[in-house]
């Protein structure tokens, strides 16, 4: 299942910071990655996920270099900035809180484990 | 945030290596320069470097192609995009992914080319986006300033008040057979075919009466002939003087005679008009001025001869027919007005000298009847600026359209009759070789702008109105009582005319430029009066002296049976100032600096002055605030202003 447009306009940013959050990652790399660590809910083309780095780029939440890969393929990199980890943050505090409130209605059901803390 | 290594990636550094930074700036096109880029010669293909090109096929390279293309971005851009997306398919492949699939997981390539243009500029230099926000808001202003200009070339400014005809009213209700002006012009057609300048190599044209021969003196034979000459004519004169009013019809529409009478030819007098000003106070010629001073002039010399030659009640007739005729004048515009006064004002010095030079030329019954002339001289010296009022309202609602609510604006056929007015349609024309069109594009361009700035026609009415009432002070009061009432209006509007701000100038442009100096005006009403009081005072001084067989030590010896009361000083309301010198009387005010020197000049501007400029600088008035700084700067004349007899030297 894939997201609606205006949820996925919500989520897809902060999800793509998210998995820049432990290093460097290349834009193929990351629809992978958005693919499999969602189940393709996340999942995002070409079309829709280079503009957003573009624009990531743009506000100096990410920033790009281009370089060699180990195999001398030539790539163009993005690591989060200091200012897009803060963001970052930001975010998944309100995601979190989102979520709480949903569950809260019964929109999204407990967690497994839930409540154990 | 780009940290591009381009030494790995441009595709000149790729083909050429290492240049020399100077050979990549000559290589380098004048655009990217001028965007602060060095980026050495672009490569007409901004595809990816052929080794992974290579690696696609000819659909994925077609699709990439397909979406850089349209991203319409900067060379350089689509390069890093065009390598992206390569290296982007090359990993597809490489994860074991067909082309069909990664074609099908790209998404739609022009939502995504647009998407990759508008994310990309927004990466891009500050300079670019401060470019891109000036640009729009220009272009912003220049579509508001185009509807502005529609506005404005809309609406009609069809003049509603027929202001000549208001003014002319009275004028063309006076039958003909009562009107002076007839016998005027018939006098003045006899007289102009042979001016009395002519007639005498020492009598220069427009010479003023004070400085035409007494007589006994140089010329004064030619002048007596010429009297004699021009009797019939000075009958005429004396005719026309002898009617109520003058009944002369201002405006631009004059007789074949009066034409002959003012040297106007007909194709002459078109020349004066414009198409707009049928009726209009602009196209209002007062030609009839320069003959009427002229014959006042034949009138004062009648007066001076008779008074000088024994015939004293002659003289006086001519003297009460020369005040008749400055009534005669006195019309609706400041500039009739003050000729009015200025004929009056000759009359008042020229009975003054003659009772200076021939003190026994009228007896004591003909000095009185003398006196009680000139006391009742009033009309002349008031001035009302009903004509100047009527002129700023006629212009502008010649020039700008009704409005709603009564807030026009200047529209294009208003503007064009402005600068007619001023005549720079003709400068402008010089300027544009004769080039209407591109003329009135540019006068179209700059319209909008202009006609925003000038005030909406409410307002400047509002404003001229304003301005008028605030000056009447100084034409209701003596200029004794200006100080005082100097705050109460007149002050402000002399310092709307001299010293507001440039926006304010240019927001009431039409008043500040077609607005008289209305103190100074004033001011020369006030000289008048001085002299006309002064000349009152030399007759009561004459009758005195020939009653007691000497002056008065005092004025106010004379009040009240010679003089119902010492008339004031016009600069302190205190009495006139009198001393006898040499055993002369002197009458005199303390002039500009307000304090008696005795009847002493102020020295002249240079050190041979004459004697009638060093007074001319004693009686000039001035406005509080500037009377204290030549106070504190020591500039003030520092002398008196002698009122009679007039000073000599």
């Amino acid at each position: 299942m894939k997201l609606e447009r205006e949820l996925m306009r919500g989520a897809g940013p902060t999800a793509v910071l998210k998995l820049l959050e432990p290093g460097e990652k290349y834009g193929y790399e990351l629809v992978e990655r958005l693919s499999q660590q969602t189940d393709g809910v996340l999942a995002m083309g070409q079309s829709t996920l280079y503009p957003m780095l573009y624009n990531l780029e743009a506000k100096g939440l990410v920033a790009s270099r281009e370089r060699k890969a180990d195999s001398g393929r030539r790539r163009r990199y993005y690591r989060l900035t200091g200012k897009g980890k803060r963001k970052l943050a930001k975010d998944t505090a309100q995601w979190k809180r989102l979520v709480e409130a949903m569950q809260g209605i019964g929109v999204v059901g407990e967690p497994a484990g839930g409540g154990a803390g | 945030m780009s940290e591009t290594t381009s030494t790995d990636t441009a595709p000149v550094a790729k083909q050429s290596g290492k240049k020399h930074p100077l050979l990549l700036a000559l290589n380098t096109p004048v655009g990217h320069l001028l965007r602060g880029r060095v980026t050495g010669p672009v490569h007409r293909r901004t595809k990816a470097e052929p080794e992974q090109r290579t690696e696609l096929s000819a659909e994925a390279e077609r699709l990439i192609d397909r979406v850089v293309k349209r991203t319409r971005l900067w060379p350089s851009e689509k390069r890093e995009v065009n390598a992206e997306l390569v290296a982007h398919f090359a990993d597809g492949y490489e994860a074991g992914h067909t082309t069909d699939e990664l074609i099908e997981s790209f998404g739609d390539p022009v939502r995504s080319a647009k998407l990759i243009r508008r994310a990309k500029r927004r990466c891009r230099p500050l300079w670019w986006q401060t470019m891109r926000y000036g640009r729009n808001v220009f272009g912003v202003f220049v579509g508001l300033y185009i509807l502005l200009a529609g506005y404005l070339l809309l609406g009609e400014n069809e003049p509603e008040v027929n202001y000549l005809a208001k003014l002319n009213a009275e004028s063309r209700s006076v039958p003909e057979d009562e009107r002076a002006w007839p016998l005027y012009v018939q006098a003045g057609l006899a007289l102009n075919a042979d001016p009395l300048h002519e007639h005498h190599s020492a009598l220069g044209k427009n010479d003023r009466i004070d400085e035409l021969p007494y007589p006994g003196e140089p010329g004064w034979e030619a002048v007596s002939a010429y009297l004699d000459d021009h009797a019939a004519s000075l009958d005429l004169v004396e005719r026309g003087a002898r009617k109520a009013e003058l009944g002369f019809v201002v405006g631009r529409q004059f007789t074949p005679t009066e034409c002959r009478l003012f040297d106007l030819e007909v194709e002459k007098a078109e020349q004066y008009a414009f198409d707009w000003r049928e009726e209009s106070l602009v196209a209002v010629l007062l030609p009839h001025l320069s003959s009427m001073r002229d014959q006042h002039t034949l009138m004062l010399l009648r007066a001076r001869r008779a008074a000088m030659r024994g015939g004293p009640d002659q003289a006086m007739r001519s003297i009460d027919l020369a005040l008749r005729m400055a009534e005669h004048v006195h019309g609706p515009f400041l500039i009739d007005q003050l000729v009015a006064v200025t004929l009056a004002n000759r009359t008042f010095e020229e009975v003054g000298r003659l009772i200076q030079r021939d003190p026994k030329a009228f007896d004591d019954g003909q000095l009185r009847n003398l006196a009680h002339r000139l006391a009742a001289v009033n009309h002349s010296l008031q001035l009302d600026f009903t004509g100047e009022r009527y002129f700023l309202k006629d212009v502008i609602q010649r020039i700008y359209t009704d409005g709603w609510l009564g807030s026009g604006h200047v529209n294009l056929a208003g503007m064009d009759q402005l600068l007619q007015m001023f005549n720079l349609s003709q400068r402008m024309d010089r300027v544009y070789d004769g080039s209407p069109a591109l003329f009135h594009a540019i006068e179209g361009a700059a319209m909008p702008a202009m006609a925003v700035w000038m005030a909406p026609r409410n307002e400047m009415e509002r404003k001229t109105e304003q301005l008028y009432s605030k000056m009447g002070v100084v034409t209701r009061e003596p200029m004794w009582r200006w100080d005082e009432l100097w705050n109460e209006g007149p002050g402000e509007v002399f310092h709307f005319l001299t010293q507001s701000s440039m926006l304010t100038e240019w927001r009431y442009a039409l008043i500040k430029q077609l607005m008289p100096s209305l103190s100074r005006a004033a001011e020369v009403a006030e000289h008048a009066r001085a002299k006309r009081d002064a000349v009152l005072v030399a007759i009561a001084l004459e009758i005195h002296r020939r009653r007691n067989g000497s002056w008065p030590e005092a004025l106010d010896e004379m009040t009240p049976h010679l003089l119902p009361e010492v008339p004031p000083d016009r600069f302190t309301g205190e009495p006139m100032q009198y001393v006898l010198r040499d055993g002369d009387p002197l009458l005199y005010s303390v002039g500009i600096d307000r304090d008696d020197d005795g009847g002493r000049l102020p020295a002249g501007r240079t050190d041979n002055s004459p004697a009638a400029d060093r007074n001319e600088r004693a009686r000039s008035w001035l406005a509080p605030d500037r009377w204290k700084q030549s106070k504190r700067d020591g500039d003030l004349p520092d002398g008196d202003w002698i009122l009679w007899p007039a000073p000599e030297g």
